[in-house]
């Protein structure tokens, strides 16, 4: 270090390392160098600067946050499960779900069934089937269910908030005039209860597994509708989008560059928490007897159903199915609270 | 105060006129519509013409959905498949089991899940609060049948504790007046029947509470967090107040608006888990017998019920939106 | 006034948060300042300086959890003493409102949005002074009308939403004297308002000082309000007071850099047409730990090496031992001259008259 050391600056920064910036002067003129230490030895005690905070900070704090909070980490953790579970179910499943292998050793109507044994991890079922591949296998019908109904409801429920909230907020008078219209319909779509909605459906449209998913899904769509609308007018509000709009781009263009990527995050949120919804749904309109109407093809919720007539003489038949749901639901609600809780700065302390 | 309540009540009428249209629309445009509802799969074409026909679908839709609209507002729901009824009529009967057994699960969600989700606010981070947050995600996430099945067979068929079925023990003398069995047995003096009535309607009414209960603790926890952190708490702090006052008039008044809200929408999904439970525990409301309509498609039971709930949930919404106005003086204002 | 005995004695406050899986934040670090009866005291700087902590610490308002708090802040009431920071919940509950009193910055959340103004302003003279009833409401119309609120019978049914934002902080101002307390803090009292609306707030809090005696803690960024009403002036920097001094020697002669700096971006009138004001660079963020030195150093234009060397101490410049600066480079009468923050009439002005 060609430091001079002076009166006014006996410091001891024999340790500090040249960092090489003392510019194309080299180590020249001692003014220049004593100037970088200055700047040097101030960097270092200010330590790293966090830059990161602009557009993209918000997701990365968010992510940061989730890392951080054991309420996601469980919910990740139990969906990663589950969905590994669902995409690898053949191979995971030992026996065949729906082959009456056991049929000889259960008879319902005696009460005579079959626990967990060596063979049969979960035991059978009541018409002498492994329980465990079906589980395994159910899993993956469950997830179909859940992500179908939420894409369903997400689509439909996008395209209509999405419309509205663009109209409203850049459309002019006449763009609040089809907001307020769509929004009615929506508010009314919104008056019945979802699993009414649901019920409606299928029982008009028979029952089937696709009956199920796009009932469900439908009944969804004025949440997701009201949702993106409502977070759009939010960000329409905002001064970029005014800023945009002064800058004379076109209202198309701040619609799809500048409104919806900022509202995506609730919308993504919600879809998290539908596909816990789905489920539970799925498995009341099972219940109703509206789910898939073919029994040997296995599904959580309609597993649930048939085995409620054996709960008090076989309650594991019924246990399986519904702790397979409660926990995976249980999982999907607990990953979008949490990345509820992660991207609302109210919540951000 | 009673203009807010006469314009709000007059805004109700555009939203039951486009849900009457709605639901006209939907039961006109559904995949296969009733004739293919109605009839049997092996139906033939003419059978279905013929039904068609009968039913007057073969006319402009503006005449059916005039026709559609005046015998609603006349109270005409048509007849039920299954028991060939009036289908008002059949709700009528029905109408006051569902009720008795949706305020008790309303008051037992409210009477648990305010205090309870307080109390987790307060404490926040304690086990407490751990505890109830836990407890009402699982809520959330149990399907509400399996949990009536489950309290069914342990609470009345292991535990004998409770009745498992019915609104009333069978052969219990009663007066009816109204069909309020609990109202009609406290203005007779007739006590044992509204115990047995309570008895019957604690395992249903405390699975129709899951949901609710659960949502009202997570609320009322997120708005006292909330509230707790405004300005005007710190200010009646400041103020000296007493904790019970600060607590009270200035926290928990403040965090029971949106609350308020919920509970509102929650009346809706509340009737829909009426049909869930009410068929674990054969109790004879609306919610049981549409579960059988379901199982039937006895589809106009299923139109009139949608009608009936829509209907409902508008007036409850109205009634809450009174309430908020009450509470919240920034909205009477508007 | 400056009786020798102080109101308040304020000595060494530290306010530390502990950082959520971060550090922790030492949002005050050793503050010491006393206030005096009929005087007003000024806690001056940038936000995030740490001034509007010191006083939820010494009202006892900081949360109960995650926050240590050190120091001494005494109190003198009558004969006895007594250590705001060494008091149960129960006790400064007491004495907050009655003897203590607070006047916020955002008078709109600062208010029940739920609750009349008058019961506002009843509910603390039910608590401290035992008024109930119309008792109550004829005081809380006294006092309304006190503080500048026409028609007070009306506006005590009224909600917050329907009064203006200088009434509502009028009505603020009116529950924080409600008691006739002895201390008074108002936390950027006037940040919220129009201009018109903030004269007549500070004239208000003006006479109220004057009439009763109370002691008054002016926390504020805006050196206007602190040239119109402060009598003795602390400036603040990252936790720390950097300078304090009365305030006819703080505006005449300034000596810390960042009070230098403070007056600098002041737009004057009375500047050459076209002379570019001179902001402080960077943002309150750009800082470093006072424990490794001057924590103003990094946006600092007289910074030297040594001001790394560990914190500067307060050094008394004043030839009355009023005027002290943390600084190891301070500003000379001379320097200050130089870069145009020379006195102004209207700053030193008007010290005489409320002198």
């Amino acid at each position: 270090m060609p430091t001079t050391p002076n009166a006014q600056n006996p410091s001891d920064d024999a340790g500090t390392p040249d960092t090489g910036t003392t510019g194309p002067a080299g180590g020249g003129t001692s003014l220049l160098t004593r100037k970088a230490d200055k700047v040097d030895r101030l960097a270092e005690l200010m330590g790293p600067r966090d830059n990161g905070t602009g557009g993209a900070g918000i997701w990365r704090t968010a992510f940061r946050r989730l890392r951080r909070s054991p309420m996601a980490i469980s919910g990740a953790a139990i969906v990663a499960v589950f969905v590994l579970i669902a995409l690898f179910a053949p191979l995971i499943a030992p026996y065949s779900a729906t082959a009456q292998t056991w049929g000889g050793e259960v008879f319902p109507n005696q009460n005579i069934f079959v626990g967990p044994r060596a063979e049969n991890w979960l035991g059978l079922d009541n018409l002498g089937r492994d329980q465990f591949s079906r589980m395994v296998i159910g899993a993956r019908q469950t997830l179909l269910v859940g992500v179908v109904a939420t894409l369903v409801g997400f689509g439909v429920g996008a395209l209509i908030g999405g419309t509205a909230g663009a109209a409203a907020t850049l459309g002019g008078r006449w763009g609040r005039t089809l907001d307020n219209a769509i929004m009615r319909v929506i508010d009314m779509m919104l008056a019945l209860p979802t699993l009414l909605l649901a019920v409606t459906v299928a029982a008009l449209i028979g029952a089937s597994l696709t009956t199920v998913m796009l009932a469900v899904g439908i009944a969804q769509v004025p949440i997701f509708a009201r949702l993106l609308r409502g977070a759009m007018i939010a960000q329409g509000n905002r001064d970029y989008v005014l800023a945009a709009r002064a800058l004379g781009v076109r209202t198309h263009r701040i619609a799809l560059t500048h409104i919806l990527p900022n509202s995506l995050g609730p919308v993504i949120v919600q879809s998290t928490l539908t596909l816990a919804t789905a489920i539970i749904d799925a498995a009341a309109l099972s219940y109703l007897g509206l789910g898939n109407p073919d029994p040997s093809f296995p599904e959580w919720g309609t597993m649930l159903a048939d085995a409620q007539r054996f709960l008090s003489s076989a309650p594991q038949l019924a246990v399986y199915p519904a702790l397979g749901i409660i926990v995976t639901a249980l999982g999907f609600t607990l990953l979008g609270e949490a990345m509820r809780e992660a991207l609302d700065p109210k919540l951000r302390k | 105060m009673l203009r807010f309540i006469v314009r709000r009540t007059l805004q109700l009428i555009p939203t039951l006129g486009g849900l009457s249209i709605l639901l006209f629309i939907w039961l006109q445009r559904l995949p296969g519509g009733p004739e293919y509802a109605l009839l049997p799969d092996d139906a033939t074409d003419a059978q279905r013409a013929q039904l068609r026909r009968s039913l007057g679908l073969d006319e402009p839709l503006t005449v059916q959905y005039v026709r559609f609209l005046r015998n609603i507002l006349q109270g005409d729901l048509g007849t039920s498949l299954q028991t060939g009824r009036p289908v008002m009529e059949e709700f009528f009967t029905r109408f006051p089991a569902t009720f008795e057994l949706s305020v008790t699960a309303m008051l037992i969600a409210v009477a648990v899940g305010i205090p309870l989700g307080y109390l987790a606010a307060r404490r926040r981070g304690g086990i407490l609060d751990f505890s109830a947050v836990g407890g009402s995600l699982i809520g959330i996430c149990t399907p509400v049948f399996f949990l009536a099945f489950i309290l069914k067979v342990v609470f009345a068929e292991r535990l004998g504790l409770f009745p498992s079925a019915f609104r009333l023990s069978p052969g219990l003398s009663r007066t009816d007046l109204s069909g309020f069995v609990i109202l009609d047995g406290l203005r007779t003096g007739e006590l044992d029947v509204v115990w047995d009535a309570l008895m019957h309607l604690a395992l249903p009414g405390l699975a129709l509470a899951s949901i609710p209960l659960a949502v009202i603790v997570r609320m009322t926890r997120a708005s006292v967090l909330e509230v707790l952190d405004e300005d005007y708490v710190r200010t009646a702090n400041a103020k000296g107040l007493h904790r019970r006052t600060v607590r009270g008039r200035h926290v928990l008044r403040n965090a029971m608006l949106p609350v308020v809200t919920a509970i509102g929408l929650l009346t809706g999904s509340l009737f829909a888990g009426a049909v869930l439970t009410e068929s674990v525990f054969a109790f004879p409301g609306v919610g049981s017998f549409v579960y059988a309509a379901t199982q039937t498609r006895d589809y106009p039971v299923l139109t009139g019920f949608i009608l009936l709930i829509a209907t409902m949930y508008v007036l409850i919404n109205l009634l809450v939106d009174i309430s908020y106005s009450l509470l919240d003086p920034r909205v009477r204002a508007q | 006034m400056g009786s020798s005995t102080p109101l308040l004695a304020v000595e060494e406050l530290s306010v530390v948060f502990d950082g959520r899986g971060s550090d922790e934040v030492r949002a005050v670090d050793g503050v010491s300042f006393t206030l005096e009866e009929g005087r007003v005291t000024g806690l001056v700087g940038e936000s995030g300086c740490g001034k509007s902590v010191t006083s939820l610490a010494l009202m006892g308002l900081l949360p109960s959890r995650g926050v240590r708090v050190g120091g001494s802040a005494v109190l003198r009431t009558g004969d006895t003493e007594v250590d705001l920071l060494g008091l149960a919940p129960g006790q400064m509950r007491d004495l907050r409102g009655s003897q203590l009193a607070m006047i916020f910055q955002d008078p709109l959340s600062s208010l029940n949005p739920v609750v009349p103004i008058g019961r506002q302003v009843t509910e603390i003279l039910t608590r401290h002074r035992g008024l109930r009833g119309s008792a109550a409401e004829k005081e809380a119309a006294d006092l309304l009308y006190r503080v500048g609120i026409p028609d007070p019978g009306r506006r005590l049914k009224e909600y917050p939403h329907q009064l203006s934002g200088g009434m509502r902080q009028r009505a603020l101002i009116a529950m924080a004297v409600a008691c006739r307390p002895r201390v008074m803090i108002a936390d950027e009292p006037t940040t919220a308002l129009d201009v018109t609306i903030q004269a007549q707030i500070l004239e208000l809090l003006k006479d109220l000082v004057t009439e009763e005696g109370t002691a008054l803690l002016m926390i504020t960024h805006d050196l206007g309000v602190v040239a119109g009403l402060c009598d003795d002036i602390n400036v603040l920097y990252a936790g720390r007071a950097v300078e304090t001094a009365p305030r006819a020697p703080l505006f005449a002669d300034p000596t810390h850099p960042y009070t230098v700096g403070l007056l600098g971006s002041i737009p004057r009138l009375d500047a050459p047409r076209g002379e570019p004001l001179t902001p402080i660079r960077g943002s309150v963020n750009d800082n470093i730990a006072w424990a490794d030195g001057c924590a103003f150093a990094p946006r600092c234009d007289r910074y030297l090496l040594d001001c790394l060397q560990g914190p500067p101490e307060l050094v008394v410049s004043g030839a009355d031992g009023t005027h002290a600066h943390r600084c190891v480079n301070p500003v000379r009468h001379a320097d200050a001259a130089a870069r145009a923050v020379l006195e102004s009439p209207s700053v030193v002005g008007d010290e005489e008259e409320s002198a």
